[in-house]
């Protein structure tokens, strides 16, 4: 039977109710114990809700709540965890940008965290071209560890577990990251149950920094994880203080990469591994031209209600083009037969975090902004300089949006 | 073929109420009470301001579960106050004894229907939520049963690949708890000429829940307004209820008798907000739900006879309220109780029996004796105030006659737009505030969704009619619905019904008679938690 | 053929928000509801019943509560329902959640690895996608994720799978664990017949003793992975707002110059 994380001096507790609204699980609640104390009422913990965090601690003014230390079953040895790796995602001998983008959060990382660390690609596939291992060292990878197998041929979820857990148990990395893509969230949380240690999803913010460690008292150096949870309603940072190595994925965009060095220096290890044949088999990919899935993309240009008809809609075609996007659009458009449903965003169509939602005509209705709740920059463009959407706009334009959509056009086809 | 021995159609206080009465008081042979609602879950489509009187619990919970009622209030200060404009209001130097509910529980509705669920599953009734009765099944001019709605039909009413067909259950005694204008209970009433001495007259709820910091404000604390924003001719008002100590309800009841198209309730309840004696209950205060109900507020005459062969009628549905404190709670818990009680004794006319018990209740008298004011506030407030008055020191004998009035219905007494009033009543002259959300952002606190992919459960009975309208009285469904379904898009008429609130006011208030308000799929609608 | 579907019971996280001041979870007016996504793979194993007459199973982990998630699925046509409950796997994180759900699976199929375990994408409180995979590495079969479409035929499966730019059409053999999502087949509804029969049916609860659980692997002390705060999202809004009206180029030159800064668009 587990015991709960925290402990509650009953004598000391006041009754105060401090700690309950400290809590951000709802795992503490007050009942009444009359003659306890003055309130009549002492603070009890529900051990299946409690997540550890602490805060109620800090919330009690009168230091009734202590943490109890958990007995640590964690990695064994995990001193000798060393090295900051980054899974190099690749298709057909291209490296993904996501893999870069996160070698240069590696490089951050690596200077945060010290003693030694090396950043180190892990490239996986068959017959794969030198170019790709260039690509990386000059991207950030000290080492590149690649295995060339033909059994790696397509990507297999199976496999690639198998492929890279060897590699885990072998060189024993102190941080791995991957592109939370459509690969990488799969195969990625089966190694970490292979390998047995956490790992995070998601993460929009990584930071290495010293911590203390609540269950042994010793100081590490470890990875901080931030991601949203809920629907992107609240934010969490989360830590893998016990096991090794500490995994997280992170979203494509969601970092910056940096400017190739060519004139980098790295090392290339090629590992030969005995892996497992491939469970299933690809046996071919369609790609769908007409199902347009808008969530999917991180920039995307909608049309509200002031684009006016349908015919303008294809001005946002272009503009969405040229930023590498897609066209979305609100309710009233699809309401009014100018788009089909399926480009809707707002809480009856469709949710979208991009990183960049750019509209035109649209007033902002609290319908339509549940839809954008993860966008992380928003640029509107209306007419009305009441119009709600400016309210969580980061650059608001008032103008008329069928003269600014061709102008931008033209300014960014410069 | 399902079967069962009691149907009732609605999960509110009157329907659970009759499932509690029937299980408790049946002794050995407990008969299969199944309850059946609209909303996702039950109370999703409950609201009431509201201050019960709990005289509706006694003879139904046992003192336990009175005791354990969620109420985190009773009522400690009460006041009346009379609106005259925007910034002028006088205080009622006392309250009428007839007005008065000292020591009465505030409570959300929605949660005490939650609560009354709890007890009677508990008892052993079947409570199935998510699912809408669209039909009576009739025999040989007897209801014998009822249907629910189809599922997963598409836009075009095609059937989609999670097509549900309509089920049948049949039952001994079907009971009708629909709350206020429910569709069933007119069909009913209009087919079997049950209708009272007048037809049955509403008033449109209108209510948010505000959130207030705590320590600012007393729970308990209750106020009751007339007056501004209504005008002379049209019974209209306010209240403010202290709920706890970090929550306020405030709410606005417009008759829908009113006269002048260009009217929006919701501005009214906006302005009604905007009084310097309203919003000082809210100060620093967010609105965090909102949600709109009709209120029959007709009366004792315009009750209907209250069932027919196989079938009863309970709570709103029957217009059972006391209107002239406008509470109806207590007498829909004593006519589930009344229903319960005939069906159990089980002669052979359970539905004569029903309204002689019906008529026994101290909810019945109380209709009884006010049952004149209703109309009387036709004629301007200072007659029904009189005929309040009178009403309450005679014991409802004098008048001794029926007061003539609220005869035509609600729709027939619309008058014509007169276009140059449209603009002064559509300035929005309210100041933005937490507490003044516009109309879509409250209709996105109500929590109602409705299927995408569905016909449009409101249904236009002849185009024309509405091309006619727009002339003669400006469209008022674009004015008079307060989760704006209805807009006019040039010639055409818009309708978003995935905002509706299901409160029935277009059906009521369309002076074409032109909208049939059909079931959305059932489980649709708002989600009410704490109204 | 037996497929298990793992459903949890979640909050409408629409309406959860975080209260600014006290950095605390607002619960009071929000519902528990199915994670949509474990309806898509519900109705998935629905489908094989229909078509193979698979026996159905339903496992949640969660508190007493969870069995409404549990009944709902019973209505739909489910044919037992396991609830796995107890204080000991409290604050499990997804390591530890993986691996009680896969006991918990071996003990409802009577210590075998059912044909199919499914899994809906993601529970969308945690957000994390990572069970389904998990419990696939604890039973030892392989993985297939984004499941949109799935046909079973003489123990082998072909399923049509959602990848970042198409769709990929993959074929293997069962056992499998699969991750479905909502592009999949349309859910369908609960009858009332169906009601009528759920909730007269039994759910069993298994604890930590029931699934034969090593105590070191579940609940807290399972847990590799610990939340260490949450708060709100940075607030959106107060940006810049420019003027305009009568000079669209300014307003598309404002627009291009702030895209560059952000670095959302090369400058060329």
């Amino acid at each position: 039977m587990a015991e709960a994380p925290i402990k509650i001096d009953i004598a000391a507790c006041k009754g105060c109710g401090k700690c309950v609204k400290g809590c951000g699980f709802g795992a503490l609640s007050m009942v009444d114990k009359p003659g306890a104390n003055k309130i009549g009422k002492i603070a009890v913990v529900d051990a299946s809700a409690c997540k550890a965090c602490s805060a109620c601690v800090a919330a009690c003014p009168f230091k009734a709540i202590s943490e109890v230390k958990q007995k640590v079953y964690g990695t064994e040895k995990i001193e000798s965890y060393k090295d900051i790796w980054v899974f190099a995602e690749q298709h057909g001998g291209t490296v993904a940008d996501v893999a870069f983008e996160l070698l240069a959060k590696a490089q951050e990382l690596k200077a945060q965290r010290g003693g030694g660390a090396k950043v180190c690609a892990v490239l996986l596939g068959s017959n794969l071209p030198v170019a790709a291992e260039q690509a990386l060292i000059a991207s950030g990878a000290d080492v590149v560890y690649k295995v060339d197998d033909p059994n790696l041929a397509d990507y297999e979820a199976n496999v690639y577990v198998d492929a890279v857990a060897q590699l885990v148990e072998k060189h024993r990395p102190e941080v791995i990251l991957a592109g939370a893509t459509a690969v990488g969230r799969a195969f990625f949380a089966r190694v970490a149950v292979k390998v047995r240690t956490g790992l995070t999803a998601d993460c929009t913010m990584l930071k290495v920094e010293e911590t203390k460690n609540k269950d042994t008292g010793a100081l590490q150096m470890l990875l901080h994880q931030t991601r949203p949870a809920f629907g992107g309603n609240i934010m969490a940072t989360i830590m893998t203080p016990n096991h090794r190595p500490q995994m997280a994925t992170v979203r494509p965009k969601v970092f910056k990469k940096g400017e190739p060095d060519p004139a980098r220096k790295g090392t290339v290890l090629a590992e030969a591994l005995k892996l497992i044949a491939p469970q299933t088999k690809l046996v071919k990919t369609v790609r769908d031209p007409d199902a347009v899935d808008i969530a999917a993309y991180d920039v995307l240009v909608s049309g509200g209600r002031g684009l006016k008809g349908a015919e303008n809609f294809k001005l946002l075609a272009r503009l969405a083009e040229l930023l590498g996007g897609e066209v979305s659009c609100s309710r009233a458009c699809v309401d009014a037969g100018w788009c089909p449903a399926t480009r809707q965003v707002g809480q009856t169509g469709k949710t979208v975090a991009p990183k960049l939602y750019l509209c035109f005509g649209i007033s902002g209705a609290i319908q339509h902004l549940e839809g954008i709740r993860g966008a992380d920059t928003i640029i509107a463009v209306n007419i009305d300089p009441n119009a709600p959407i400016f309210g969580v706009a980061d650059l608001g334009i008032v103008g008329d949006a069928l003269e600014i959509i061709p102008a931008l056009i033209k300014e960014l086809e410069k | 073929m399902i079967e069962t021995d009691v149907l009732i159609v609605g999960a509110g206080p009157a329907g659970l109420a009759t499932a509690i009465a029937l299980l408790r008081n049946a002794g050995e042979k407990k008969p299969r009470v199944v309850v059946l609602d609209k909303g996702r879950s039950v109370g999703s489509h409950v609201l009431s301001g509201a201050i019960v009187d709990p005289s509706g619990f006694e003879s139904l919970l046992t003192p336990e579960e009175i005791e354990k009622l969620p109420c985190e209030a009773k009522v400690v200060k009460e006041s009346f106050r009379s609106l005259f404009t925007a910034k002028w209001d006088m205080k009622i130097p006392w309250v009428p004894p007839m007005m008065s509910s000292k020591g009465f529980p505030v409570v959300s509705l929605t949660k005490v229907t939650a609560y009354l669920a709890q007890i009677a599953s508990k008892l052993g009734a079947e409570i199935y939520t998510g699912f809408a009765v669209t039909e009576l099944v009739e025999k040989d001019g007897r209801v014998v049963g009822a249907k629910t709605g189809e599922k997963g039909l598409g836009k075009d009413g095609r059937k989609k690949s999670n097509y549900l067909p309509s089920e049948e259950i049949r039952a001994k005694v079907v009971v009708l708890a629909e709350g206020g204008s429910g569709i069933l209970t007119e069909r009913l009433i209009a087919e079997k000429e049950l209708q009272g001495t007048r037809p049955q007259t509403y008033a449109l709820g209108i209510k948010e829940l505000i959130e207030v910091p705590a320590g600012t404000q007393t729970a308990g604390e209750v106020m009751h307004t007339f007056g501004w924003p209504s005008d002379f001719h049209t019974y209209g008002g306010g209240f403010v209820y202290h709920v706890s100590e970090t929550q306020v309800m405030v709410g606005y009841a417009y008759a829908l008798d009113y006269r002048r198209a260009e009217i929006d309730p919701f501005r009214l309840f906006r302005r009604f907000k905007s009084a310097p004696s309203v919003s000082r209950h809210f100060k620093g205060g967010k609105t965090v739900a909102y949600g709109a109900k009709v209120i029959p507020e007709g009366g004792f005459y315009a009750v209907p006879k209250p069932y027919a062969p196989g079938v009863l009628i309970v709570g709103d549905g029957a217009g059972l309220l006391d209107s002239l404190r406008i509470k109806g709670v207590h007498i829909a818990l004593q006519s589930g109780r009344a229903a319960a009680e005939a069906i159990l004794a089980n002669t052979d006319a359970i539905g004569e029996d029903y309204f002689k018990r019906l008529q026994a209740t101290n909810g019945w008298k109380e209709m009884q004796r006010v049952r004149n004011v209703r109309a009387s506030f036709s004629f301007g407030m200072p007659w029904g105030v009189m005929a309040a008055g009178l009403a309450w020191m005679t014991f409802g004998k004098i008048p001794w006659f029926r007061v003539p009035g609220c005869d035509e219905g609600d729709a027939a007494a619309l008058e014509p737009l007169v276009r140059d009033r449209l603009a002064r009543e559509a300035a929005d002259d309210v100041e933005a505030s937490p507490f003044q959300p516009d109309r879509l952002t409250d209709v996105f606190m109500s929590g109602t969704i409705h299927e995408e992919d569905q016909p449009c459960h409101l249904k236009i009975k002849d185009p024309a009619a509405c091309t006619a309208c727009e002339k003669e009285f400006g469209s008022p469904c674009t004015r008079f619905c307060p989760a704006e379904v209805y807009l006019r898009e040039g010639d055409h008429l818009q309708i978003d019904f995935s905002n509706c609130l299901h409160c029935k006011t277009c059906r009521i208030k369309c002076p074409k008679g032109n909208i049939d308000w059909t079931f959305p799929q059932g489980g649709d609608g708002p989600r009410y938690t704490r109204m | 053929m037996h497929v298990v579907v793992c459903i949890k019971q979640v909050p409408d996280t629409t309406n959860v928000r975080i209260n600014p001041k006290t950095n605390t979870l607002m619960r009071e007016g929000v519902e528990s509801i199915v994670n949509p996504f474990d309806e898509y793979a519900l109705e998935e194993a629905l489908r094989l019943k229909d078509a193979h007459g698979a026996h159905v199973t339903v496992i949640s982990m969660g508190p007493p509560q969870a069995t409404a998630v549990l009944r709902e699925a019973l209505a739909r046509g489910a044919d037992d329902a396991f609830l796995v409950s107890s204080r000991a796997f409290g604050g499990a994180d997804t390591l530890a959640t993986s691996y009680t759900l896969s006991q918990a699976i071996k003990k409802a199929c009577g210590g075998k690895t059912p044909d199919l375990a499914l899994f809906g994408k993601q529970a969308i409180d945690g957000d994390t996608a990572q069970v389904g995979p998990g419990v696939s590495e604890f039973l030892d079969v392989p993985l297939v994720t984004y499941v949109k479409k799935l046909e079973v035929a003489d123990g082998r499966f072909t399923v049509e799978s959602l990848m970042d730019d198409g769709t990929a059409v993959i074929e293997g053999s069962l056992p499998a664990v699969m991750t479905v999502v909502k592009e999949a087949s349309t859910p369908r509804f609960a009858s009332l017949a169906g009601w009528m029969d759920a909730v007269k049916a039994p759910v069993t609860v298994l604890d930590e003793k029931a699934v034969e659980a090593n105590p070191l692997w579940i609940g807290l002390t399972g847990s590799p992975t610990k939340v260490v705060t949450i708060f709100p999202p940075p607030t959106k809004g107060g940006g810049e707002k420019v003027d305009a009206r009568g000079d669209a180029s300014a307003g598309a030159r404002a627009i291009s110059d702030f895209l560059v800064k952000k670095g959302l668009v090369k400058h060329g």
